[in-house]
């Protein structure tokens, strides 16, 4: 896995993203045109957020830095890592109605290989929480963006491989009912990847059959050209970001049976707490403490 | 609408929140308590608000009884000024941050740089960055863009008991490397237990699976305020949580809040003031996790 090369053949990131870490109370200006120039050519454009704290209180941006690369470690850092591993933050900005953000993480993915197909698979996965809200903001961010093919195809971490066959519990999507059988299918489908079955499945069974089936026939459909894997640690980076338990267990323990290395999941949740924040970390060890201790 | 800065002769109203209506008769609004409240807002905001502006049009018996509430959200003491600090605008610039609201951030940076020095502000700002994130300081960089800082007329009175002590935050660790040796860990684990009595889940959760990074946000933490009180951590701590229903940042909020001095009146203010975007439902959640806190706060 070659980390160092960018989508236009030359170095994609500057050391720290132009930063000096190493001395977070000084700031030269060489550091700063470099950060601009890191995200105006990852991102696509300024980010007027992160450039505010270069000209106000340097230190402010620079020990953000230094956390956020540590958040991330090995698992998902544009710095040192190409390999792609979800969504995160996809539905996060579309639900708050941050349009750059949503153009600037598919110019992200685009430039790290994924074609326009892959990344409507998983602007398919936001729309599943974001709903028409989230899916306005995302129609306006993209109204007018140039889709691009990349030269060189996304990478995964290994192991990862398509297999939509996966999300297929066996439920007869020509009709609308769910019978009694199914429920059980489905029920299997959960024990089969997860261990256990969430609580909504046995509720909505019981009190809005029609609805659950109509929820996984949107679910085993959303990934054809994507790996399986990017599915459950899309959900479970919004489901940190929302302080969400259940959510965050369900999708865990999909990720685990998908064959998700524990690495590359907490690298994944730890990320997603720049936007949680980190007493959101208290949130995971109440839903999934258990599942990380016996997970190696 | 653009802004303003015009000087803001009715400071009389910084902490109050009829600005010209008659609350006491919310049934009836003349032209004249309208006129009023559109001036009080411009010299108060720079800007005519609007979402309250359209209520004065459209009903302003809604307006009138949303502000006699909001208005008893504060709690006075003796102290009462209209220069009094309040911490309560880390959680509104919080929210505005995250739902893209350029023209209330824009009215929040007016309205604290009328008491608080830009240095001071900017704590406040880095504070609200380490909830917000690059997607909340998205929003706040575009607001900012264009601020022209002033230096305040009638600087900010700390609440009583409160002050700056960047010291309190100070944990021990060793911030000159980035790894998380066992010795930075215990001592950053030591001051949760030394300030809350217990350490919060996060802290022992990262401290299990990712000391570096757990090292590199007290790093920030530790770093943040230097001249604002110390009690503006918890207080956006706690509101911030009730926002969003988090119940153990409610938990380590209501903890370091009483370990930092916050008094029981002081407390309930921030308690009152974390429903104005939570809803007086997510109180239910306060008392779920901290309902034990606030019975054997110190009267």
């Amino acid at each position: 896995v070659s980390n160092d090369d960018g989508p236009d053949g030359e170095t994609l990131l500057h050391a720290d993203r132009g930063l000096d870490l190493t001395d977070v109370e000084h700031i030269s200006a060489g550091e700063q045109d470099a950060f601009r120039e890191f995200y105006r050519r990852t991102l696509g454009t300024p980010h007027p957020g992160l450039n505010f704290w270069l000209e106000e209180r340097p230190e402010t941006l620079k020990r953000y830095r230094l956390f956020a690369e540590l958040l991330v470690g090995s698992g998902g850092s544009l710095q040192h890592d190409r390999r792609i591993r979800g969504f995160a933050f996809m539905t996060f900005y579309a639900l708050t109605g941050y349009e750059e953000g949503v153009r600037y993480l598919v110019h992200i993915g685009q430039t790290l290989g994924l074609t326009k197909d892959q990344v409507l698979e998983g602007l398919g996965i936001a729309f599943l929480h974001g709903g028409p809200r989230g899916m306005e903001t995302i129609a306006l961010a993209l109204a007018d963006y140039e889709w691009i093919e990349p030269e060189r195809p996304a990478m995964f971490p290994d192991g990862w491989e398509v297999d939509p066959g996966a999300f297929s519990s066996g439920l007869d999507f020509s009709s609308p009912e769910l019978g009694e059988e199914e429920a059980g299918l489905l029920e299997a489908w959960y024990m089969r990847w997860s261990g256990e079955v969430p609580a909504y499945v046995p509720f909505l069974a019981k009190n809005r059959p029609m609805l659950l089936k109509a929820h996984r026939n949107r679910y085993e459909n959303l990934i054809r050209v994507l790996p399986k894997q990017v599915l459950p640690m899309t959900l479970l980076s919004f489901n940190v970001s929302r302080g969400f338990p259940e959510g965050i267990r369900e999708n865990l323990l999909l990720a685990k049976g998908f064959g998700v290395s524990k690495e590359d999941a907490l690298g994944e949740i730890n990320r997603t707490l720049i936007n949680a924040g980190v007493e959101g970390a208290s949130v995971i060890d109440r839903a999934v403490g258990d599942v990380l201790e016996g997970w190696e | 609408m653009s802004q303003t800065h015009t000087p803001n002769p009715d400071s009389k109203y910084n902490r109050t929140l009829g600005w010209g209506l008659n609350l006491d008769n919310p049934e009836v609004t003349t032209q004249e308590e309208i006129d009023e409240f559109r001036r009080v807002s411009a010299a108060q905001l720079g800007v005519q608000q609007d979402g309250l502006d359209y209520w004065l049009d459209a009903n302003p018996e809604v307006l009138k009884r949303y502000r006699l509430w909001a208005d008893t959200l504060r709690v006075r003491e003796a102290d009462e000024s209209p220069n009094k600090y309040s911490a309560t605008g880390v959680a509104i610039m919080y929210v505005y941050s995250m739902t893209g609201f350029e023209q209330g951030l824009k009215y929040g940076l007016l309205g604290a740089n009328r008491t608080l020095t830009r240095e001071q502000v900017l704590e406040q700002v880095a504070l609200v960055f380490r909830y917000a994130g690059p997607r909340g300081m998205a929003t706040m960089g575009k607001a900012a863009a264009e601020y022209e800082w002033r230096e305040p007329t009638h600087p900010a009175i700390w609440p009583t008991g409160w002050g700056p002590d960047p010291d309190a935050f100070k944990s021990g660790a060793d911030f000159s490397s980035r790894e998380a040796s066992s010795d930075d860990i215990r001592k950053i684990l030591d001051w949760y237990d030394r300030w809350l009595g217990e350490i919060p889940r996060h802290a022992s959760l990262l401290a299990r699976t990712s000391p570096d990074s757990l090292k590199s946000y007290r790093a920030r933490y530790e770093n943040t305020l230097r001249l604002l009180p110390k009690q503006t951590e918890p207080w956006g701590l706690l509101q911030i949580n009730i926002q969003r229903g988090f119940g153990a940042g409610i938990r380590e909020g209501m903890l370091l809040g009483r370990a930092f001095g916050i008094s029981k009146p002081q407390i309930v203010e921030a308690l009152n003031w974390g429903t104005f975007y939570g809803g007086n439902e997510s109180l239910a959640l306060v008392d779920e996790v901290a309902g034990d806190v606030l019975d054997s706060w110190p009267e």
